[in-house]
This record gives C-alpha cells, structure tokens and sequence, in this order.
C-alpha cells in the first residue's frame, strides 16, 4: 500500500479482502488502526484523563458467566470480573476518565460522544469494528487511539490488558 | 570503500534551546579550537565520509544542530552527496518554526527526523528531559502531516526503567519504529553515573521490552542470534549494514563539534581517542586506524566478550565496556549472559534470529528504510 492510499481505500480494501498475499482483511485493517494511532497519537495524549471515554465491544464479556444489564444499546457491567472488562474500567476510573461503556454496537458511537462530552476515545475493538469506529470518532471530530483484540470473533474476545493499560495511562502533558 | 559502513553521528554543535539534566554533549569545558566552521564540517567530515562508503547516512545531532546558521546548508551538501541525514532533534523547532519544510526541501526527502522521548508520562520524562513529552508528540504529528519520516529515541537508564515496557509498548501500537540508547555518563551525565543500568535491569527489564517490540532497531547489545542464521540473513536480504550487535566502529562513527572522531556518538568527549578530523582524515581513521580495524575485526575483545558464540553478531556495548572499566574493548557489564566459552548458546537465541528476520522483513518492505538500509 502506497503512504498516499486514503483510509477509505484502505478500509475498502480490507472488507474486500484484496492483497491477500500481504495477510488480507486483517492486515490491511491493522495497518489502518497503526496509522489512524499514528495520525490522532498527539491530540489523544494532550486530552486529560478527565476529558477521555473508554469504548469496549461487547464481545470481550464471558458468555457464560456475565451479569452486565442490557440497556439502550450498552452492557452495563456489573464488575462481576468473569472478563477483563472490570479490571479496565478499575483503572480509568482510578485515572479518572470519564466512564467506561460497553456498546453493543458501533452505532452507538456518536450517541455517547455527545452524552459524555468525550474530547478523545480509547477504543478497544477487532479490526473490522475498530477501524468502523476510527472513522465514526473522526466524523464527530474527536480522536481516537484504538487498542486491537488479541482475538476477535464475536463472543469471548480477549485483549492485552498490559496494552490497554499503556493507552490508557499515557499522557503527554 | 566499505559499503557496510553504514551511519556517522555529526554533533554539529553543542548549542541548545534546552537545558536537559543529563545532556551528554553540555559540558563545562568544551574542547579547545571551537566549533568546526561550515567548511570544514563539509571538506572534513561529510567529503571524507564520502569517501568510505557509498551508502553511508549522516545522523546530524547536536546539542540542537538545527541552531546552526547552516544547519540546512550542511543537510543540502550531505543530500548532493547522495547521504540520507537523521536529524536528532529536541524537536522544539520542528514545532515552533517551518523546519520540517526546509529540511525536507533542502535534503530533496532524503532524511528521518529522530524524537527523543523517554517516557510517556510528563513527571518521568521531564525528569531526564527539560521538556514534557507534548513537544516531541506535537513534532511527530507535524512530521506525519508532512510526509517526513521519523523514529523515537529512547534513552535508558535507571530513572525511566519503571515504566520503560509500557512506553515502548505505546509507541508499538502506533507502528512506529524506535531506537534505544543507552545512559552513559558523558557530559552533564557525569554527576548521574548512579543512573547507569547494570546487568540485572538488562535481563530482567531492558531486554524482555526490546526484544517484544518488532519495530525497534535491534541493534541494542546483548543480543543472541545465531551467527550462521545471521549470515544466511544477510545474503537473503541484502543488507547494506555490517550487522547487528554493537556497531562502534564497523558501521558506526560519530565526529564531535570540535571535530573529534570516536567509533560511537556515546564515547565523544570520553577521551578514548585522540583522533581529531582537524589533523588527520576522517576516512582514514575509519578504515585504517588500530582502534576502529580492532573493533571491526573483534578479535581482541576481552573477558567473556572474548570468549563467547556472539563475538561478531553482538560484541557487547564498547561505550559500555569502556565507562566501565576503562577499556574499550573489555566486557560489556551490563550482559547477564555468563558464558562457558564460545560453545555456550543462549536460551534466547532462537527468538532473537527470529526477531531479526523479522526486523529485516520490516526494512525492507517500505520507505525510506528500504532505500536507507
């Protein structure tokens, strides 16, 4: 891929599946998560904890044992800490973010930028919802720094925890 | 010609719009003679570099080499002689004035911007740096804007080494690259020597956060690929750089503000040469002085650095060795690997001939690194 190649191809080109010989779908979509980090890094990290939102996908809950409530369009947790989900929003909420959601669904989105006030996002998500997401956040003009799953899929997804704790504490002022 | 010699650090001055605690190049008796005039720091030193390899670069460094009144003139002269220049920088002029421009127009593209940042949390970073790490992030963003390449540098010792795995896992997740260096106690970084990280930090902190991070420049020492891997390695890819490991003296260099010539950036002011390009030939001293054909050739290496399967493909930190003992091409102290003798293998070395394929990989998929390496 060309540095000129727009995010849309690029994005375009992953749900296509094209360049398969470079990986496909997935490695077209994490190179589009690097570079959109790579774009909103700075704007991200001069954003006061207090002043950043967490966005966590729904499939990173334990189908087994979560007790999260369903409510328009989000899981609420209940920290019953069958998932990683609980020790994510310990920490933001030590470092005082804004909150924590968990979306059922992208749409969401701009819905919670404008009820939260969120002037950056922490994403976490799979390639094809994070890279959805980037561009949902960038419509509504705020950045966003988007973690990758370690394994996606659409139920018990896992992620880093030591890579979410990077994004989440880094700060540049 | 040694087209293997690949990157030579040029302090082009010790001027600087920042007062970091532990500069390396601030000192309170610079060497006599002054700092090298426009001239010469063309006819000496990038003429000369010339001279030793085709595909040689010019890391421009400083102090803040962007505070030269021909630090665009320098970087032009370089891009006219074919070198690709890295422009070490505080980053404060990259966001303060139109320099990215200008460096980018005056080396036709041919150039990487390199950001220092220690650590991504303000209180740590400003700890070793005299700036919080917004500037560097903020330069970086013009960079990216621009279309100039850029890296981080980060800069190890034991002040940062707490959250040393988180910054380097940050910066993996936005792709891109990074380089370490070591604290050594040049400079202001005299009165920090208790900073210096030793071999327990190295295995139980340093290397495990290297070695996870597919896009640092792994040339950080220890390191423990095969060397049969390794040479298969390089005919594979063809790389134009010596190797990995240590590269003081075989693909590095460094010349000082008052001309000095050291075989690494780290040893400038150490006073283990005085080689000065105000009195012989740059090239020369690259390719034909006993100190720099000694750590080319390794053959004198001393204690286990001596004596181990690594000699060539890692060869142990020399500024390291030499802040320690004196002795440039004694042991490296912060190497936990304790050797028998050269049959002794590291438990390491299958990850880290992999990691270099890996890294090879990545230097050769796209630019610049494809055309810098």
């Amino acid at each position: 891929m060309s540095q000129s190649t727009s995010d849309l191809e690029l994005l375009l080109a992953g749900l296509r599946g094209d360049d398969k010989e470079e990986g496909g779908l997935s490695e077209i979509l994490a190179a589009l998560i690097l570079k959109k980090n790579r774009e909103n890094t700075f704007r991200f990290l001069i954003t006061p904890y207090a002043e950043r939102v967490v966005l966590l996908p729904q499939c990173l809950r334990s189908t087994t044992a979560c007790q999260a409530e369903e409510r328009d369009g989000e899981y609420i947790c209940k920290g019953c800490g069958a998932c990683k989900i609980a020790e994510i929003t310990r920490r933001a909420n030590e470092l005082g973010y804004l909150g924590t959601r968990v979306l059922k669904g992208g749409s969401a989105i701009p819905r919670l930028i404008k009820e939260t006030q969120a002037k950056a996002v922490l994403g976490i998500a799979c390639p094809i919802e994070g890279a959805l997401g980037i561009m949902v956040c960038e419509h509504a003009g705020v950045p966003v720094f988007c973690v990758p799953l370690l394994r996606a899929g659409c139920a018990d997804t896992d992620v880093d925890l030591d890579d979410v704790r990077s994004a989440l504490e880094a700060m540049a002022s | 010609m040694n087209d293997r010699f690949f990157l030579c650090y040029f302090e082009t001055t010790r001027r600087c719009n920042l007062q970091c605690p532990y500069c390396m190049t601030r000192t309170d008796h610079p060497s006599p003679g002054g700092e090298l005039s426009t001239d010469e720091a063309k006819t000496l030193v990038l003429d000369e570099l010339a001279k030793v390899s085709s595909n040689v670069a010019v890391a421009f460094s400083g102090g803040e080499h962007l505070l030269r009144a021909d630090a665009y003139e320098l970087l032009a002269y370089a891009a006219r002689l074919g070198m690709w220049s890295f422009i070490n920088t505080n980053g404060k002029l990259l966001v303060e004035t139109d320099a990215v421009r200008k460096a980018v127009q005056a080396t036709d593209g041919r150039l990487v911007f390199v950001l220092p940042i220690n650590a991504l949390d303000p209180q740590t970073n400003q700890a070793s740096r005299d700036d919080g790490p917004a500037t560097v992030l903020e330069a970086a963003d013009i960079c990216l804007k621009q279309g100039a390449p850029y890296f981080f540098l980060v800069t190890i010792s034991k002040q940062n080494l707490a959250g040393l795995e988180q910054t380097i896992r940050f910066l993996r997740l936005t792709g891109v690259p990074m380089l370490r260096a070591p604290f050594v106690p040049r400079g202001a970084g005299q009165k920090f020597r208790h900073l210096s990280f030793d071999a327990t930090d190295m295995r139980d902190i340093i290397h495990p956060a290297l070695t996870a991070n597919p896009l640092a420049y792994i040339s950080f020492t220890p390191f423990f690929a095969s060397p049969q891997a390794m040479e298969e390695q390089w005919r594979r890819y063809d790389v134009q750089i010596e190797g990995l490991g240590c590269q003081a003296g075989r693909s590095f260099a460094a010349v000082g503000a008052e001309g000095h010539i050291v075989p690494c950036v780290q040893l400038l002011d150490s006073g283990c040469t005085n080689a000065n390009v105000r009195h012989q030939p740059l090239s020369e001293v690259i390719t034909a002085s006993p100190l720099f054909t000694a750590l080319r050739e390794r053959t004198q290496l001393k204690g286990k650095c001596g004596n181990c399967r690594y000699t060539q493909t890692c060869g142990g930190c020399r500024a390291l060795a030499y802040y320690h003992s004196g002795d440039i091409l004694g042991e490296d102290p912060t190497c936990f690997f304790q050797p028998d003798g050269p049959g002794t293998r590291s438990d390491l070395e299958q990850e880290q001939t992999e990691q270099t394929d890996r890294f090879l990989r990545f230097l050769k998929c796209g630019e610049p690194w494809k055309s810098v390496f």
